[in-house]
């Protein structure tokens, strides 16, 4: 099938990926930090310069206080990441088999099940949110609900693959 | 599923090839061969009205209900 716009979204699921993925190497020297006491590049310990850290941490000086918060927040970013460039991965299959014509296959059925996964996993993860200032440790909840409409819509997508399939099965078993 | 099919004893009573009859029937031998071992889930009106000229018997020749 010759559709840009399946290109496109092809594209740019891949470009997310790389930036996520960049933004899981970044993480990971944040976690290693503590350990081997690297030092920060200088765009990290100014607060003007990197615009994508002030957006991801308001307080980013109060983070990196202790190492139990770096550890935290770098750890649960990773894990969200992750789970992130996996829920990109199934989606760029399932937009290469629409482009292949075989968009019923059982395997698009699995890859909307495992985007609905990934999405639940994210809002269970993102739930939870641990900080350990002051020498106390505080524990503060928050629903992201749209990792939950997200995960809905993935199942639902699930749902309506399983039936196409089961049509293009008799389908192809009607002589 | 209760429905038989018995395309093979009517092929076997006129004595005409897979082959053949795919080829006169205009589907593949793979076809075929899933009407005749039963993984069929539909039949055509207009495969079913071809087989009945060619094999030269009736739809119920072909189709058996079993319980």
């Amino acid at each position: 099938m010759n559709n840009n716009l399946l290109k496109y979204a092809v594209v740019l699921s891949r470009l997310m990926q790389i930036g996520y993925g960049l933004l899981i190497v970044l993480f990971v020297y944040l976690l290693l930090k503590p350990i081997f006491s690297w030092p920060l590049p200088a765009d990290l310990t100014t607060d003007g310069n990197s615009m994508l850290l002030i957006v991801e941490f308001t307080s980013f000086q109060e983070i990196l206080a202790s190492d139990f918060n770096t550890i935290f927040f770098a750890a649960r970013a990773i894990i969200l990441l992750s789970l992130f460039i996996i829920g990109l991965q199934s989606l760029i299959k399932i937009i290469k088999s629409i482009e292949s014509l075989s968009t019923f296959k059982l395997d698009s059925i699995i890859y909307f099940k495992r985007i609905g996964l990934v999405m639940l996993l994210s809002f269970v993860l993102s739930c939870f949110d641990l900080s350990y200032l002051d020498h106390s440790l505080s524990i503060s909840f928050s629903l992201e609900l749209q990792y939950l409409l997200f995960a809905f819509i993935a199942y639902t997508m699930a749902e309506v693959f399983k039936e196409g399939n089961s049509l293009l099965e008799e389908n192809q078993l009607t002589i | 599923m209760p429905i038989v099919v018995n395309l093979d004893v009517m092929m076997a009573k006129r004595k005409m090839r897979s082959k053949v009859l795919a080829e006169k029937l205009g589907v593949t031998e793979a076809n075929l061969s899933i009407l005749k071992t039963g993984k069929a889930k539909a039949v055509r009106f207009s495969t079913l009205e071809n087989l009945c000229e060619i094999l030269e018997c009736q739809p119920g020749d072909l189709l058996e209900y079993q319980e």
